[in-house]
C-alpha cells in the first residue's frame, strides 16, 4: 500500500489520482497494490509538534488528522518499525503561515526591495530550520524506524497569489525570494538527512511560478494546484518509485474501460464534424 | 567648627557618611539627573557591551526604548540575539570607540565611505564594520551591500527619531585602516578577514582625540535632530586584551580613566548631555568587585540590577522609585541566559 498523507496540497494529489493514465495506475497497483491519499490538516499544523511515539508506533496527534485517518476502511494503524506500507508525505515544502503577507510588511528577503528591511539568506535558513523542526524530527524518526518513505514538494507558487489586494503590501520579488529560499533550505535539510523528495514536474513551471493553467481556481489568490497538476505529480512520483519494476498488464475491466473511452472520443468527434457540416 | 566651603555640602559629598558608613548595597544619591526623562521620550542605545544591559533594563521598565531595526516576525525569539536583533536600537553591533561612533554617523549619511573591502569568512563575506553580525556570513558582496544599505537607513532613524541617545563608551584602543582611517570594532583577522600589518594599525585614542570625536559626533547628531539629549556612560567591563604594551590591568585603568574623563568633561560642557556613573557603581573600590563574575571581567546580573536601580531612582519608570537591588544572589540559569550579552571583543580571548 502506498499511503500519501499531508497538508492541503495533498488534495491536488487526491484529485489527480482519478486522472492518472492507465499505465501509471497499473504501475502503482503492481508495486503498491492500493494507493490511499488523504489531506490531514492545515499546513501550519505540521509546524507544531504533530506526532507521538508510543508502544504501538507513531501516531499523528492533530484531532482533524486523527478523525480523517479513522475513517479509512479498516482504520489507520500507527506507523511501526519496518512498516510494510510505503509512505509519501506531502508537507514541509509549503511555507504555510511563515509566508503570510502580514509577516512581510516590514522585512524582505529580496535584494531588490529598498523600502523594507533586508533579511539575509542565512537568517532565512536559520528561521526555516527552526520552524520545520517538528517535520524534520518526524522524518528522522521514520528513518530510525526503517520506514519506507519519501516526501513530495507542493506545487510552485502561482503568480496569481499576488492579488490586487496583496500587491501594495508585498511584491512578487518579496514573496518569491522567501518562497524559494524556504524550499531550498528545506530541501537541503532533507538532502542532509538523506530523505528522497520529489520536485514538481518541469512542465508545470512558468519560470519560477506555477503555470496558471494548473492553479486551483476555488479562491482568488489561492496557492494550490488542481487535479491535472496532481495527476502529473503523481505520475512523476509513481514513475520514479516503480522504475525498473514490472508493470502488470491491463485487466479485462481496464481494457474495456479503455475501449469505452476511445469509442466515446470517436463518437464526440463524429458528432462535432456532423454539426459543423450542417451549420455550413 | 568655623564655616568653610564644605560646611553646607550634602552628605553625598563626603566619603565617610556616604560610603564608609554604609553597606555598599545601600548607597544612595550616586546619580542625580540633569534633565527629566518621560515615559514617552524615545530612547535609543549604542556603545560597548555594557550598553546592552542598559537597553534591556530600559525596555523592561516601561520606557520607550526604540528599535529601528527590529527582528523580522518569522525569526524565533530565541534567535534574535544571535542575529543581533534587539541588542541595540539598530544592528550596528558593539561600538567600542567614539571614533567608531562618529564614523558610523558619517557612513549613515554618506559622508564617509570606507575603502575596506568585505572580509572573507567560511566561504562567504562579512562586513568589516559588523563582523559578528550573524552566525553565518553573507553569501556574497552584493548581499552584504544590500544588508548594509538597509541597516544604514535604520541608523539614520536612530539618530533622527530619538529624544535620548544613550551611549556607553567602551574602549580607547582600536584598529584602523592605514588607508583611510576607518575604525574596526575588532582587529582584522580575529573574527574574520586576515591581518595585514601594512594595511592596519593599532591606535590608542587619546583624551583630546576622543573629546574632539565626541564633540563632533554630538554636533552632527544635533544637526539632524536638534532636540536630542545624550546620556553617557562608561563600560565597567575591563579590556579582554591590550596592544598598548602595558599590563592589561594598567591598560584597562588608563582606558577607563580617559573615557571617564571625557564623559565628565563633555557632560560639564553641554547642558543636554548627562553622565550616568555605571562605571563607578560596578568598578569602584567600595563594591569590592562583588558585581563581577569570577573572571573579574563580566558584570553579573546583580550588578546590572544595582546599577539600573540607581538610574530608575532618578528616572522612575512608574510612580514611586524602585528600591536598590537586593544583595547579590546566584542567578538561575534562566536569569543568566537573560543577561547574556553579545561581546565580540571576547573573540580576542579565543584559545587563551
Amino acid at each position: 500500500m502506498l499511503v500519501i498523507l499531508g497538508d492541503s496540497h495533498t488534495i491536488a494529489l487526491h484529485n489527480g489520482l482519478a486522472k492518472l493514465d492507465s499505465r501509471t495506475r497499473r504501475a502503482a497497483r503492481g508495486s503498491f497494490g492500493e494507493v490511499v491519499v488523504r489531506d490531514l490538516s492545515h499546513g501550519y499544523k505540521f509546524f507544531e509538534p504533530f506526532f507521538e511515539l508510543d508502544d504501538q508506533g507513531v501516531r499523528l496527534t492533530d484531532p482533524r488528522a486523527v478523525g480523517i485517518l479513522s475513517k479509512l476502511p479498516g482504520g489507520f494503524a500507527p506507523i511501526t518499525a519496518n512498516d510494510p506500507r510505503d509512505f509519501l508525505f506531502c508537507f514541509g515544502f509549503h511555507p504555510s503561515a511563515t509566508m503570510d503577507v502580514k509577516r512581510w510588511l516590514t522585512h524582505t528577503a529580496a535584494r531588490s526591495t529598498p523600502g523594507k528591511q533586508y533579511i539575509s539568506e542565512a537568517l532565512v535558513r536559520a528561521a526555516v530550520q527552526e520552524h520545520t523542526r517538528p517535520m524534520l524530527d518526524f522524518f528522522r524518526l521514520m528513518q530510525k524506524m526503517n520506514v519506507r518513505f519519501s516526501v513530495v514538494m507542493c506545487c510552485p507558487l502561482p503568480r496569481s497569489f499576488i492579488t490586487e489586494e496583496r500587491r501594495p503590501l508585498i511584491s512578487e520579488d518579496d514573496i518569491l525570494a522567501y518562497h524559494q529560499l524556504y524550499r531550498q533550505t528545506f530541501a537541503a535539510e532533507l538532502d542532509r538527512l538523506g530523505v528522497r523528495y520529489f520536485t514538481p514536474p518541469e512542465s508545470t513551471f512558468d519560470g519560477p511560478w506555477l503555470k496558471e493553467d494548473y492553479v486551483n481556481r476555488k479562491g482568488i489568490g489561492d496557492y494550490h494546484a488542481d487535479a491535472r497538476y496532481g495527476a502529473l505529480m503523481l505520475k512523476k512520483i509513481i514513475g520514479a518509485l516503480t522504475e525498473g519494476r514490472r508493470v502488470p498488464p491491463p485487466t479485462p475491466r481496464e481494457i474495456l474501460g479503455g475501449l469505452r473511452r476511445k469509442a466515446g472520443r470517436l463518437v464526440r468527434r463524429v458528432r462535432g464534424a456532423t454539426a459543423k457540416r450542417q451549420a455550413g | 567648627m568655623s564655616d568653610n566651603p564644605y560646611s553646607d555640602l550634602p552628605e553625598r559629598a563626603f566619603w565617610r557618611p556616604s560610603i564608609s558608613a554604609r553597606n555598599p548595597l545601600s548607597l544612595v544619591d550616586l546619580y542625580e539627573k540633569k534633565f527629566e526623562l518621560t515615559q514617552s521620550d524615545r530612547i535609543v542605545t549604542a556603545g560597548s557591551c555594557f550598553a546592552q544591559h542598559i537597553a534591556r533594563k530600559l525596555k523592561a521598565s516601561g520606557f520607550t526604548f526604540c528599535d529601528y531595526e527590529p527582528a523580522p516576525p518569522q525569526l524565533p525569539a530565541h534567535l534574535h540575539g544571535a542575529f543581533n536583533y534587539g541588542v541595540y536600537s539598530a544592528r550596528y553591533c558593539n561600538i567600542y570607540t567614539v571614533r567608531q561612533l562618529l564614523q558610523t554617523f558619517d557612513r549613515a549619511y554618506g559622508h564617509f565611505t570606507p575603502q575596506e573591502p568585505a572580509w572573507s569568512k567560511d566561504g562567504g563575506v562579512v562586513d568589516p564594520f559588523r563582523p559578528a553580525l550573524e552566525p553565518e556570513p553573507f553569501k556574497d558582496v552584493d548581499e552584504l551591500e544590500v544588508a548594509r544599505e538597509s541597516h544604514l537607513k535604520s541608523v539614520r532613524d536612530v539618530f533622527e527619531k530619538s529624544d535620548l541617545f544613550v551611549f556607553t563608551m567602551g574602549l580607547t584602543e582600536g584598529w584602523v585602516s592605514r588607508g583611510d582611517g576607518a575604525v574596526f570594532p575588532l582587529c582584522p583577522g580575529t573574527a574574520a578577514g586576515s591581518f595585514d600589518p601594512d594595511a592596519y594599525q593599532f591606535v590608542n585614542f587619546t583624551y583630546p582625540e576622543i573629546h574632539a570625536d565626541l564633540m563632533a559626533f554630538i554636533e552632527r547628531l544635533r544637526g539632524v535632530n536638534p532636540g536630542v539629549r545624550l546620556l553617557l556612560t562608561v563600560s565597567p567591563v575591563p579590556l579582554v586584551a591590550t596592544m598598548s604594551g602595558d599590563h592589561v590591568l594598567s591598560a584597562t585603568s588608563y582606558s577607563k580613566s580617559v573615557l571617564r574623563a571625557v564623559a565628565g568633561q563633555v557632560s560639564k560642557e553641554l547642558d543636554f548631555v548627562d553622565y550616568f556613573p555605571s562605571y563607578e557603581i560596578i568598578a569602584a573600590a567600595p563594591m569590592r568587585g562583588m558585581f563581577f563574575e569570577p573572571n573579574m571581567r563580566e558584570v553579573n546580573p546583580a550588578g546590572v540590577d544595582y546599577v539600573m536601580s540607581h538610574f530608575f531612582r532618578q528616572h522612575a519608570p512608574q510612580a514611586g522609585a524602585p528600591a536598590p537591588a537586593p544583595a547579590s544572589e546566584t542567578p538561575s540559569a534562566a536569569e543568566r541566559s537573560d543577561v547574556e550579552i553579545v561581546c565580540e571583543e571576547m573573540m580576542l580571548d579565543t584559545g587563551r
